[in-house]
């Protein structure tokens, strides 16, 4: 289970937090659907799940391990797809995913075994020869997700997955995703996209000026006002 | 053309990059503010002390130019010599810049998506251009000056002419290189087109240099007595003046109002042509990059399969390397200086005469451990480690997602150093014992030395690059060169080699201690140090990459 826990974070001394008080679990086969305004603290938070940042209080546990007792076995347990993918343009894809392998420790066998099938499943395998500079955006945002997924991480974290994927694609991933809930992992991701939220999620957070200002089911806040998903999400907003 | 329009781009260019303001924070350490000031202080200072000592440096030598050629009666030889290093030195550095800063910088895409004309543009770019090497012209040129007051005297056109030099000097090699840039974009259709254009223009380049330096060589055969000496140094100084016209030109310029209106009219014209052809080509020129860059490149099936962690960040630091021509032409550069240095001497034929000399000081029981100083501090300046973490960009951040230790990735870096120049300082190290026929008995000794204290500055450099990295940056210039970690880094590397000097010479020359036990104490030294490198890198990762 990902455990959040009373996380605080701002960038400078007096600058209002990013990140406010937020407290939250995400168990085992769930897919968590995080929604917010820009700059509401998403990718703040997102970055303190994955150790990209650190917190100023509070702390983020999956498991049971912390990123601060245990940096490298917690590091193990998670793949990170961030919003805008970044890689090593003059490497080959292939080149990444060995990288990738080589880091992790993954033997050449399974290694081989996860590659051709998440590339044949995000249809990426005619381009794994190629140099990644030569990719657009939504070949690199595949490839991202192929290297998030090499290791077989136990929490996997997606920061605005569908931008820039064609609805093929977005298709594809979002079936991929429910595949993995259903694997018992837990995947975790931010997204502007409502309509996504409500086809994938089986549980949703609405972050608005760095504090958690809904943390249930989508079924569960529908049920309280007979509203849209939209409507609900500016009211909570906007209210914040 | 719309003027406001032009200085729009450039005032935007100002506040998007913020070069002055970038450059002093760069200076400055710690988290306490106090820290902060003082380190960016000390540091300044020590930038302004090194600058001004090379300053002192290029005077002196210009001074001499001055007097020799006054000697000769060829007048403003010095101030010659002046307009020429820096016309040199911006015909080497601003190649490699030309097509980041002029067509390729990632806001052009934006910026020409704008309603902003071609010739606009390409003015404000050329503009860009020469501002970011105006300040090594005026670092070559203002020692010259000032040598030009000291040997003839001040005066008000003097200072007007000046004033001209400065400002439309660097305009020559600027232009030059503009309108070679654009041929090599034309010529590679934007495929590779600045590596293919380095790699002929660094080979145009060394064969002007050894071409020069060869042909003033056969001429330079020098007689100890003064009269002897002028004589044959009379037919070397018009020969130089000859082989450099246009800024034997510029040098009279200075003091001659008509051959100032010559040259600076020249100056303006080859300016004008060179705007008029980058504004009608610019279009063009920055579509064949676009496309050149983007085309899809198979590669050839490489080899991906299981390695230890340790090896694929090898791999991929060397790939960070080979990624940029910026990147391989620094690092191929200082890797190979030695070699350099004896193909121009051997092309001067002066090569026999130091092997000549050094027969003399061999003699002296200084001279071995002064050669092997001398190949380490050589191989010892590099910018390979301490821009390791910055070369990589804001990729660096990832490695923190990776399920490793701090002290893997230094490792990493740290063998790629050893395997890059700890091979080639051993290589050129045995060179020279053959070569000066030095002992072979003590080799293995100073094999060893050398490698110590090269493996010492590495983790000393990557402990100043992890501490404070530079990740944000636009071309390779920036993450090396222009990066304040490789300044800091070359001190380092100077100060890491005059520590061992201090016992390896320093014992024996104040103290009478025995050349062997002298050179135990700088091994055991330089270990002590190296170990402290080491702590010091694994802190400084562990606190980036935590």
């Amino acid at each position: 289970m990902l455990i959040c826990d009373k996380l605080y974070k701002r960038y400078a001394k007096n600058a209002p937090y990013a990140v406010e008080d937020l407290t939250l679990k995400v168990g085992e086969g769930e897919i968590f659907g995080f929604l917010g305004p820009n700059g509401a603290g998403k990718s703040t938070t997102i970055k303190m799940i994955v150790s990209l940042l650190n917190s100023d209080s509070g702390e983020v546990s999956l498991d049971g391990i912390t990123a601060k007792d245990d940096p490298i076995a917690y590091k193990r347990l998670i793949g990170y797809v961030a919003d805008e993918p970044q890689f090593y343009d003059k490497m080959s894809a292939n080149e990444h995913l060995a990288f990738i392998g080589d880091l992790y420790r993954i033997p050449q066998g399974e290694r081989t075994e996860r590659i051709s099938k998440l590339a044949v499943t995000l249809r990426l395998q005619d381009a794994l020869d190629d140099e990644i500079g030569s990719f657009s955006h939504g070949m690199r945002q595949k490839l991202a997700i192929i290297s998030a997924l090499l290791p077989a991480p136990k929490l996997l974290v997606l920061d605005e997955p569908m931008v820039g994927l064609d609805p093929k694609a977005s298709f594809e991933v979002k079936n991929l995703l429910k595949e993995l809930a259903k694997e018992g992992k837990i995947v975790f991701f931010s997204t502007h996209v409502l309509e996504v939220a409500q086809q994938l999620c089986t549980s949703l957070g609405i972050i608005n000026e760095g504090k958690l200002i809904y943390h249930g089911t989508f079924e569960a806040l529908q049920n309280e006002r007979d509203e849209s998903l939209e409507e609900l999400f500016l009211e909570l907003t906007e209210k914040g | 053309m719309r003027i406001p329009v032009v200085l729009l781009l450039l005032k935007s260019y100002l506040k998007g990059t913020k070069p002055l303001r970038s450059v002093t924070q760069r200076f400055s350490f710690g988290k306490k503010k106090s820290v902060r000031t003082i380190s960016g202080v000390v540091l300044s200072l020590l930038m302004l002390a090194s600058l001004m000592s090379f300053v002192f440096l290029l005077g002196t030598n210009y001074y001499n130019y001055q007097l020799v050629g006054m000697m000769v009666g060829v007048p403003h030889v010095g101030l010659l010599m002046g307009a020429a290093f820096a016309t040199l030195s911006l015909l080497i550095f601003a190649f490699p810049a030309a097509i980041n800063i002029l067509h390729a910088a990632k806001e052009i895409e934006r910026l020409r998506a704008l309603a902003i004309s071609e010739s606009e543009l390409a003015l404000s770019r050329m503009i860009i251009f020469y501002f970011n090497f105006f300040p090594i012209y005026l670092f070559f040129v203002i020692p010259a000056l000032i040598v030009g007051i000291m040997t003839t005297g001040f005066s008000f056109f003097y200072l007007l002419s000046s004033l001209f030099l400065l400002l439309v000097g660097p305009m020559i090699p600027i232009s030059l290189v503009t309108l070679l840039e654009i041929t090599v974009v034309h010529l590679t259709k934007g495929r590779r087109a600045q590596r293919s254009g380095e790699l002929f223009y660094l080979v145009v380049m060394m064969a002007l240099v050894i071409g020069i330096s060869s042909q003033m060589g056969k001429n330079a055969e020098m007689t100890g007595n003064l009269e002897g000496l002028t004589h044959q140094l009379a037919p070397v100084i018009r020969k130089l003046t000859r082989f450099l016209a246009p800024f034997a030109l510029q040098a009279q310029g200075l003091y001659n109002p008509i051959l100032l209106l010559v040259w600076l009219a020249g100056a303006l014209l080859l300016a004008y042509i060179t705007f008029t052809v980058t504004a009608g080509t610019y279009h063009h020129a920055c579509s064949l990059l676009a496309s050149g860059g983007y085309r899809t490149k198979k590669r050839r099936k490489n080899n991906t399969g299981e390695q230890k962690p340790i090896v694929a960040l090898m791999k991929r630091d060397w790939t960070i390397l080979l990624s940029t021509s910026g990147f391989i032409f620094e690092l191929g550069g200082e890797l190979l200086i030695p070699l350099i240095l004896i193909i121009t001497y051997t092309a001067m034929g002066i090569i026999g005469d130091i092997s000549q000399a050094t027969k003399v000081l061999a003699q002296y029981p200084i001279f071995e451990p002064v050669v092997v100083l001398i190949v380490l501090l050589m191989s010892n300046i590099n910018l390979l480690s301490c821009t390791s973490v910055s070369r990589q960009g804001k990729l660096a951040l990832h490695d923190r997602l990776y399920p490793l230790e701090p002290k893997v990735f230094v490792d990493a870096k740290f063998y790629l150093h050893m395997a890059l120049v700890g091979t080639t300082n051993t290589i050129y190290l045995l060179a020279a014992t053959l070569i000066l026929k030095l002992s072979i008995g003590n080799l293995w000794f100073y094999v060893m030395l050398s490698l110590i204290s090269i493996a010492g500055t590495s983790y000393f450099h990557l402990a100043i690059d992890y501490h404070n990295p530079l990740l944000e940056w636009t071309s390779a210039q920036q993450a090396m060169k222009r990066n304040p970690n490789g300044f800091l880094g070359m001190l380092v590397s100077f100060l890491f080699v005059v520590w061992v000097a201090l016992f390896l010479v320093g014992l024996p020359y104040f103290f009478e201690i025995s050349q062997s036990n002298a050179l135990m104490a700088a091994l055991g030294m330089a270990v002590v140090t190296a170990k402290a490198g080491q702590r010091l890198a694994y802190r400084s990762a562990k606190g980036f990459l935590a």
